[in-house]
């Protein structure tokens, strides 16, 4: 099953290397919002440092979502969800490669944006880059556990393009509520330790929907 | 279907009593006046719209196991009577919330926690909106009752900690005295006449969906 | 006989339309079965449920005497597939699509394979290229040689005529033949007659969601056949 969900993971991510354009393009919408939020709020360092957790992770949200979309997106096009689903594997182990493969794209932008966002909004975020990004990876686990299932789910149907926000983003509350907190911690240098309640409830959150999505998914794959 | 009459008679009178009750018989509240009153709809609609929720869920799960359409119908229609008192829960919360904490809306737990769950149902009715009617449209669906209904005690646990100010449940309390006698037994009454009201509601609207369906069924295939 | 693989009452509703009413029939070794009907009676989703992607409204589906819900991947690894689309990614090579076919279903020395089959489909010169820009008769060849490294005992095969021309279909029959005569089992969808009279063991013939007979080819002349299927679909 992970041999399985290791082949799937491997082709999705030479998909992805091969269309850099849609990595481009997400990278760039993350500027943009950025840019957007740099000239919508009062230019005001000490403001900017409490407002910087919430723009970090609505930016986050708003353009990851663009990447959980073409995961599925790429699958429809030629037909090959049919011969993925038709292929002697569980439908567990295209899970896991989907979402892994969701997961690393989600993780490599975070890695692009930290620099960008303390570039363009809030500049001691660098000093902080480690602990951003392994707040990233946690909050990217759950992001893309729920966004996978839910990608795949409206991958057919009319209008997607508003249904997946809809139905996924008030279901990240929790984790965007987590992950905004703990951010503010670590920005005031904190680490981890400020927030460890936040933390279990990140963590808890991943798992949760880790297993449920993964034992869901078969639902989602039938015709 | 007789079954639903009783039903329906029983809820209409044990409104009436309720209604009567309320104004004529229950004393006025001492520390928060006539307002108070609303109480006696707020309660018992937020209660009744986790009931219908939770049966969604579990019908839902029936639904993925079994695979029978009864399932399907009760969770959508549980789904559907559920918003309508979520809605009833948050427009008299606002009400409510006007005279005791001078605003119509706070970011307070439980109030945050009911509106998201508005949002996810709604999102599900949607989705049910979105996809032709089908075995695939049953299954979508019942994947988004079942992760929101998981949601909520992580959504509950992140909001609570977020921001907090709604009274603690003075009603299940052990404490005694906390609410006032009368007060405390109006209020499971009118409890109680809810439950029924909604039981009376889920019925019809099961019944209607299946007519529907049996309808729509005859007409496709009359040719 | 046992046939290898038996749709047993199979119901299927879509949406509120019933499209399916009562399908039986069995797919036996060494034979091949064409699948016909009017556009919209419910040829390919019936291929669907045959393969085990879609779940019939009632009856089953079974694979060696197995229901497949059971067991989906025991179909599933004796299953071969042609459909309206492609069922590659754009953006690899054919090279690539077939190694990843192959590791799905876990081949043994499969960079050998794809390399043979890649030879005897006339792709070798296009095996490195992407094949988003391939033609249609390209695609088909591809999907060939995917049926060869991933040695399939059942062929679902939804007009997999369309878009080739003479030779490829020619090349495309002989292989078919060969799995035929290999012990293995077809169901063929197909409007071009022409093209498949000569392969097909047995007709059924998919009517008001019903298969009511299943014909011997042997039953009808070619012209005679065209003629039935004239009718049968005005």
């Amino acid at each position: 099953m992970i041999g399985d969900a290791y082949v799937i993971l491997k082709k999705d991510l030479i998909l992805d290397l091969r269309r850099m354009e849609n990595f481009v393009a997400m990278l760039f919408f993350g500027v943009i919002i950025l840019l957007v939020f740099s000239f919508a709020l009062p230019q005001d360092e000490e403001m900017h440092k409490n407002l910087a957790p919430g723009v970090f992770w609505v930016t986050f949200l708003l353009s990851g979502i663009l990447g959980l979309s073409k995961s599925f997106q790429m699958e429809k096009e030629m037909g090959s969800m049919e011969a993925l689903l038709l292929a002697p594997i569980s439908r567990g182990s295209i899970f896991l490669g989907k979402m892994l493969g969701n997961w690393i794209f989600v993780l490599v932008m975070q890695c692009l944006l930290i620099p960008l966002f303390s570039l363009l909004f809030f500049a001691p975020a660098m000093d902080h880059f480690g602990e951003m990004l392994a707040l990233s990876a946690l909050t990217a686990l759950g992001f893309s556990s729920l966004g996978t299932l839910l990608s795949g789910l409206t991958t057919d149907v009319r209008f997607k393009e508003i249904l997946l926000p809809i139905l996924l983003f008030p279901l990240l509350i929790p984790l965007l509520l987590a992950a905004v907190r703990i951010l503010a911690g670590i920005l005031v240098g904190e680490g981890f330790q400020g927030e460890l309640d936040w933390l279990k409830l990140l963590i808890g959150f991943d798992l949760i929907f880790l297993i449920i999505a993964y034992l869901t998914f078969d639902f989602v794959m039938e015709l | 279907m007789r079954y639903s009459s009783i039903l329906g008679w029983l809820s209409l009178l044990g409104l009436a009593l309720t209604a009567y009750l309320v104004f004529a018989w229950a004393p006025i509240e001492q520390a928060m006046g006539f307002v108070q009153k609303i109480m006696y709809i707020h309660v018992p609609s937020v209660l009744v719209c986790y009931a219908a929720f939770f049966i969604s869920f579990l019908a839902s799960i029936g639904y993925l196991w079994k695979r029978e359409e009864k399932f399907d119908v009760t969770a959508y229609a549980a789904a559907e009577v559920g918003v309508i008192f979520c809605g009833l829960t948050l427009v008299t919360g606002a009400i409510w919330g006007r005279p005791t904490w001078n605003t119509y809306w706070t970011w307070d737990a439980r109030l945050t926690t009911t509106l998201i769950l508005f949002l996810i149902f709604v999102g599900y009715l949607l989705l049910r909106r979105f996809v032709e009617y089908s075995d695939q449209q049953a299954r979508f669906a019942a994947v988004i009752a079942i992760i929101g209904f998981l949601d909520i005690p992580l959504i509950h646990q992140a909001v609570t900690w977020w921001r907090t100010l709604h009274q603690t449940s003075t009603l299940f309390s052990k404490k005694a005295g906390v609410i006032d006698d009368p007060l405390k037994w109006m209020l499971y009454l009118s409890i109680f006449v809810f439950y029924l009201l909604f039981a009376y509601l889920l019925a019809k609207r099961v019944e209607l969906e299946n007519r529907e369906r049996a309808l729509k069924r005859l007409l496709a295939n009359a040719d | 006989m046992r046939p290898l693989l038996v749709a047993a009452g199979v119901k299927k509703d879509f949406g509120y339309k019933q499209i399916l009413k009562e399908v039986s029939f069995g797919l036996s070794k060494g034979d091949a079965t064409l699948l016909l009907g009017k556009n919209g009676a419910g040829k390919s989703t019936l291929l669907k449920i045959m393969s085990g992607l879609m779940r019939p409204t009632g009856g089953a589906v079974h694979f060696e005497g197995k229901p497949v819900i059971e067991d989906p991947d025991g179909l599933r690894r004796a299953l071969g597939v042609i459909g309206h689309h492609p069922q590659v990614y754009g953006d690899l090579s054919a090279k690539e699509n077939l190694i990843f076919a192959a590791r799905l279903r876990h081949v043994a020395d499969l960079e050998e394979q794809v390399e043979k089959a890649l030879v005897q489909v006339g792709l070798e010169r296009f095996k490195n290229a992407q094949v988003k820009n391939f033609s249609s008769g390209m695609f088909k060849r591809l999907a060939i040689a995917k049926l060869m490294v991933t040695a399939p005992r059942v062929l679902l095969l939804d007009e997999p005529y369309t878009g080739l021309d003479y030779k490829s279909v020619e090349f495309f029959n002989e292989y078919l033949t060969q799995f035929k005569q290999g012990g293995g089992a077809i169901l063929l969808v197909s409007h071009q007659l022409d093209c498949c009279f000569e392969l097909a063991g047995k007709i059924a013939i998919l009517e008001q969601g019903v298969i009511d007979q299943e014909h011997q080819r042997s039953d009808f002349e070619y012209q005679e056949l065209v003629e039935h299927y004239q009718r049968s679909t005005q």
